[in-house]
């Protein structure tokens, strides 16, 4: 506006002026609550968000074959659960220390191999080959009465 | 003023000014106040209701046999305001073609199919048919016994059209039974293709009016 227009606010004007801000008023409200709104609905819910802790539950003992591992999903990532040909329980993060990627266990040579850049690690999560010079990370473990293997995750 | 400077420097580039100026001052008729023609107005808000929940409600839902309703129900259950954004496209719905129906009534009895709204009318009459496809598309999405016996019916009457009833099921089912395959087909009819032809005839039925001027009754 270029020129200031100056209204006289009058008796009978004021019901206009105060209808005219109401108006504003709610149309404000409706445009800002249906953006906040459109936006929280886009967000995932908020009980995804929570990272499990503590001891939980994963496999039986009796139906993990010796030299072979089970793959249970925590938090977004799989853990392994690996029984040793010696009937030793180990459990890893499958997370490679190296770079991140989920490495895969093979059952040929009791080896975890990596996809991405070829690390090895034997069945103690201890590197033997590729780029990686950390072990893999390892979890608490322990069985319960009934066979039951919990897992700690921190 | 600042702005005053930068909306001058955006307007000698973009030459919005013009145009702009050209949807927004309109001649109002003494009769825009009356209900009889508020019907297109409300339509088009609604359309732009249905516009708007329907892409949030595309960020959630899954179209496959396994996950609809599962994927609804997360809506409805988990997400924030899901029910409300899933209410909003429901009812919208409901009271567009509501609203599209008296809309076209009035102009029927009113006569607003002469010279010079012939366009209009087979643009308008075309809508019409398109939002009855939206709210038959969109009535199989949620994947319930409803809503998949009610597509299973109405895809057999469409077949006992004659001569063109067995192709026409075959391309509204895409296979013999309502599956997965009718599933995705429909939610690319519903939010893909339909509104594409749709938006494209809404500016056409628009565009006509700003042009010639809203008439006054006949």
């Amino acid at each position: 506006m270029d020129e200031k227009t100056t209204v006289k606010l009058v008796r009978r004007g004021f019901f206009r002026v105060l209808a005219d801000w109401c108006l504003k008023f709610i149309l404000l409200v409706t445009a800002g609550g249906g953006a906040i709104m459109s936006l929280s609905f886009m967000f995932p819910p908020r009980k995804l968000m929570q990272r499990l802790t503590g001891w939980v539950p994963t496999v039986d003992n009796k139906g993990l074959k010796k030299g072979e591992v089970a793959q249970v999903m925590f938090n977004g990532t799989p853990v392994y659960v690996l029984k040793t040909p010696e009937d030793k329980l180990f459990c890893y993060s499958a997370v490679c220390p190296h770079a991140a990627c989920i490495v895969q266990w093979s059952t040929d040579d009791q080896h975890f191999k990596c996809p991405c850049h070829e690390s090895v690690f034997d069945s103690l999560g201890n590197p033997s080959g590729g780029p990686a010079t950390e072990p893999l990370t390892r979890l608490e473990l322990k069985t319960d009465e009934t066979g039951k293997i919990f897992i700690k995750l921190v | 003023m600042v702005t005053r400077k930068t909306v001058d420097w955006f307007d000698k580039r973009l030459r919005f000014k013009e145009p702009l100026l050209f949807m927004m001052e309109r001649p109002f008729s003494k009769h825009a106040t009356d209900i009889k023609y508020c019907f297109g107005g409300i339509s088009l808000i609604l359309f732009i209701n249905q516009v708007i929940t329907g892409l949030l409600l595309s960020i959630y839902y899954v179209p496959t046999p396994q996950d609809a309703y599962l994927s609804i129900q997360y809506i409805t259950f988990e997400v924030s305001f899901g029910w409300l954004i899933r209410a909003m496209h429901m009812w919208g719905a409901d009271l567009m073609i509501l609203s599209v129906l008296i809309h076209l009534c009035i102009a029927y009895f009113k006569g607003y199919y002469r010279k010079p709204l012939e366009l209009n009318w087979i643009s308008g009459f075309t809508l019409f048919l398109l939002s009855l496809g939206f709210g038959f598309s969109g009535y199989l999405l949620p994947w319930t016994q409803l809503s998949y016996w009610a597509t299973v019916i109405v895809t057999d009457i469409a077949a006992g059209i004659p001569y063109i009833g067995e192709n026409l099921l075959l391309f509204l089912r895409g296979g013999m039974t309502v599956d997965q395959s009718t599933l995705i087909r429909f939610y690319s009819f519903h939010t893909k293709i339909i509104p594409v032809f749709s938006m494209l005839l809404l500016t056409l039925h628009l565009w006509m009016i700003k042009r010639r001027g809203i008439c006054v009754p006949l």
